[in-house]
C-alpha cells in the first residue's frame, strides 16, 4: 500500500513540549533563535554565545536561547451518519473518509503530531473516540473498522457535542462530512471550536448531482429520516437538483468562510496534493 | 346497492394504509432537503398512493360482492298456467302394448317414461307457461309449485318417469293441484293436465270439494286417458254396463268431469304416437295471452370493481416499467 499523505503547517505557535515539526514558544533544541540569557539563568554551556559574552561590560556569561519545535495535535472528527451510506457497497462516503483519515492520520504522524480520532452521528460512541497520542493504533484500528460501518437511522446531530472532546492546545481539526445537516448545526459548531482551527472537508458524491438519469420513476428515501419521496426524473428536475447542490456549496462556502474555515470539496477522488496546496494557500507559515 | 359479504366492508380502513405507512424502498438518497420541490412529482407520488388505496378499496368491495336488489317486472306474453297431475301407480310402469319404438332391451317404452319424455318436449315448447307438477298415487304428492324455471320443471317431470307406487287415486291428485292455484295471481288462463291410465273412483264429498274449487280458481281440465288396448273407451257411446250397482269408473269420471263448469276435454291414448297427439292439441289450445311476472336478478357490481383494481394494477404496472433501477 502506497502510503499517501500531504503537508501541513500551522500558523501558530504550538504550545507543545513533544518535539515536533511545527513552529513552538518551547525553549529547546530548535533553531529558531529566541534571545539571550546568562549562563547562571540557563545553565546549558554548549550555547554560548562568545560574541554578547565579550561585548558584555559587566563580564557576564551569556546563553543562546533557541525555540524547539514542537508537536501540535490533530484532530480527525469523522460523520458516521445515515447519509454517509451514499454509494454502493464498494464505495460510499464513508468508506471514502476511511481513506481520508488514513491520510491525515499518515500525515499527522509524518509531523509527530500527536492524532486523535472521532466519529459522531446522532451521539458520540464511546467506540468510535480514540484520545489524541503521538502512537495512533487506535486511531488505526478505528479507522480500519469504520470501513465496513452501516450507521442505520442515524443523524449528525451530535456534531453540537464535538468540541467536548477537544483539548486546551490549539488543535487543527479535520472534521470530514457531508455536511448534509441544518445550518445552526454547523454554525453551533464552528463558533464551538473557535480556538481551534478547523478544516472542513466536505464529502460529496458526484452521483448525488451529476449525471442523473435521464428519465424516469424512483421513490427515494432519506437516509436520517426515512422520509420518502417519489420523483419523477426529467431533464429539468436534473437542472434544479444541480442547481440545489450549487446552492448548499455557496451556502457552505459562506458559513465556512464567515469562520475563518475555509472548506476543502471532495467530489470525486481525494488528492493529497490538493491539500497540501490548501494549506499553501491558507495556513502559510 | 347491496352486499352478500358486507362483513368485508369492515376492511374498508385498510384502503388507508398506502397513506400511513411508508414503503421503504431502500433506494436511499443522502439528503431529501436537496431535492427540489417538484410540483408533477408530488402529483405522481399522490397518484401512485391513491391508486394503491383504491386497489385495496375496490378489491374489498369487490370480497363483500355488491349487487343489486332482485325486481319484478310484469311482462305480457303467451301461455297459460298449468298444473300437471301425473299418474305414478303401479300399472304406469307398464309398457304401452304394441309399442313400436323398442329400445335395446327390446322392450317398450313404458307409459311412465313416455309421458315423461312426451310431457318434457312439450314443456320446452312453451315460452311463458307456469307450470307445476303433483304425482299421485295412493296420494297424492306434491312435486313442484308454480314456476316459470323449465329445468325444475323438467327436472321434476322426468323424476316421475322412475318406478312407480301402488295405486290410483285421482281424488287426492285433483285436490292438491288445485291448491297449487290458491297462492298464485290469476293470469288469465288456467289449466290442469291430468294424465291418468285407468281411473279410480272420487267419493262424492271429494267430487263436490274438487269442483267447487275448480270452478272458483277458473281451472280448465284436460284429461289424458292411457287406454289399455281393448280396455273401455270413454268416448263409447254404445258401452252397456253390465253391473248394475256400478259403471267402469272411467265412464263414472268422465261423467263426473263433464258436469264442471270450467272447460273441460278428454283425450285417450292408446301409444305414444296419440298421447303426443294429445298433448299437441292441448298446446294448441292453451295459448292465451297472459301476464306474467318476472323475476330479474339484481346487476352484479363485483366484476366491475375487480376489473377496475385490474386496470389500475396496470397503470401501475405501467409506471414500473419506467422505474429507474439502480
Amino acid at each position: 500500500m502506497i502510503i499517501d499523505f500531504f503537508n501541513y503547517h500551522i500558523n501558530w505557535k504550538s504550545r507543545g513540549i513533544h518535539p515536533g515539526n511545527h513552529k513552538s514558544d518551547q525553549r529547546g533544541m530548535g533553531i529558531e533563535f529566541a534571545g539571550h540569557s546568562n549562563l547562571l539563568d540557563y545553565p546549558d554551556p554548549r550555547r554560548i554565545d562568545l560574541r554578547m559574552t565579550m561585548k558584555d561590560p559587566m563580564d557576564q556569561v551569556y546563553v543562546r536561547i533557541f525555540n524547539q519545535r514542537s508537536a501540535s495535535p490533530v484532530m480527525i472528527f469523522s460523520d458516521l451518519s445515515s447519509s454517509m451510506r451514499f454509494g454502493n457497497e464498494h464505495e460510499n462516503k464513508i468508506r471514502k473518509s476511511s481513506l481520508i483519515a488514513q491520510i491525515i492520520r499518515n500525515s499527522a504522524y509524518r509531523n509527530s503530531d500527536a492524532v486523535g480520532f472521532v466519529g459522531f452521528n446522532n451521539d458520540i460512541p464511546q467506540e468510535w473516540t480514540s484520545p489524541l497520542s503521538y502512537k495512533p493504533y487506535r486511531v488505526d484500528a478505528l479507522i480500519k473498522e469504520m470501513k465496513d460501518y452501516t450507521p442505520e437511522n442515524k443523524d449528525s446531530s451530535a456534531i453540537t457535542k464535538l468540541h467536548s472532546l477537544l483539548p486546551k492546545d490549539h488543535t487543527l481539526i479535520f472534521i470530514i462530512s457531508d455536511f448534509h445537516m441544518p445550518n445552526e448545526h454547523i454554525i453551533n459548531f464552528l463558533s464551538n471550536t473557535k480556538k481551534h482551527t478547523v478544516i472542513p472537508i466536505i464529502l460529496w458524491d458526484e452521483k448525488e448531482f451529476k449525471d442523473l438519469p435521464r428519465f424516469g420513476i424512483t421513490t427515494l428515501t432519506d437516509p436520517e429520516t426515512f422520509e420518502e419521496k417519489t420523483v419523477l426524473m426529467r431533464k429539468r428536475l436534473a437542472k434544479k437538483i444541480a442547481k440545489m447542490f450549487e446552492n448548499q456549496k455557496n451556502n457552505l462556502t459562506t458559513i465556512f468562510n464567515r469562520f475563518d474555515a475555509p472548506p476543502f470539496f471532495v467530489t470525486d477522488k481525494f488528492n493529497p496534493d490538493h491539500m497540501t496546496q490548501y494549506f499553501n494557500e491558507y495556513y502559510h507559515a | 346497492m347491496y352486499f352478500s359479504n358486507p362483513l368485508f366492508l369492515l376492511l374498508i380502513p385498510l384502503a388507508l394504509v398506502p397513506f400511513l405507512f411508508k414503503t421503504i424502498t431502500r433506494n436511499f438518497y443522502s439528503w431529501n432537503k436537496l431535492l427540489p420541490n417538484d410540483s408533477s412529482s408530488n402529483f405522481l407520488s399522490i397518484l401512485i398512493k391513491l391508486f394503491n388505496s383504491l386497489i385495496i378499496l375496490f378489491l374489498i368491495i369487490y370480497f363483500s360482492s355488491p349487487h343489486q336488489n332482485q325486481q319484478e317486472v310484469t311482462k305480457v306474453g303467451v301461455g297459460s298456467q298449468i298444473g300437471l297431475v301425473l299418474d305414478r301407480s303401479a300399472s304406469m310402469d307398464d309398457p304401452f302394448s304394441g309399442s313400436t319404438t323398442n329400445d335395446d332391451n327390446g322392450i317398450g317404452e313404458t307409459k311412465s317414461a313416455a309421458a315423461a319424455r312426451l310431457i318434457s318436449n312439450f314443456v320446452e315448447s312453451r315460452k311463458n307457461d307456469m307450470i307445476g307438477v303433483i304425482t299421485f298415487s295412493n296420494s297424492a304428492m306434491f312435486v313442484l309449485p308454480l314456476t316459470q324455471n323449465k329445468e325444475a320443471i323438467t327436472g321434476a317431470v322426468n323424476a316421475t318417469a322412475g318406478n312407480a307406487l301402488f295405486q290410483t287415486n285421482i281424488g287426492a291428485g285433483l285436490t292438491s293441484v288445485s291448491e297449487l292455484f290458491a297462492k298464485v295471481e290469476d293470469s288469465g288462463s288456467r289449466a290442469v293436465i291430468l294424465l291418468s291410465d285407468g281411473a279410480g273412483r272420487i267419493d262424492a264429498p271429494t267430487q263436490q270439494k274438487i269442483l267447487d274449487w275448480f270452478d272458483r280458481f277458473d281451472i280448465g281440465l284436460y284429461w289424458i286417458v292411457l287406454r289399455q288396448p281393448g280396455g273401455i273407451s270413454i268416448f263409447d257411446k254404445d258401452f252397456k254396463h253390465v253391473d248394475e250397482t256400478q259403471m267402469p269408473p272411467q265412464l263414472e269420471l268422465y261423467e263426473y268431469f263433464k258436469t264442471f263448469r270450467s272447460p273441460f276435454q278428454a283425450y285417450e291414448a292408446e301409444d305414444p304416437e296419440s298421447l303426443e297427439k294429445a298433448i299437441k292439441d292441448i298446446n294448441l289450445k292453451e295459448k292465451k295471452q297472459i301476464f306474467y311476472k318476472e323475476i330479474i336478478p339484481g346487476k352484479d357490481f363485483s366484476k366491475h370493481f375487480l376489473i377496475a383494481a385490474f386496470f389500475m394494477t396496470f397503470l401501475l404496472f405501467l409506471l414500473k416499467l419506467i422505474e429507474i433501477k439502480r
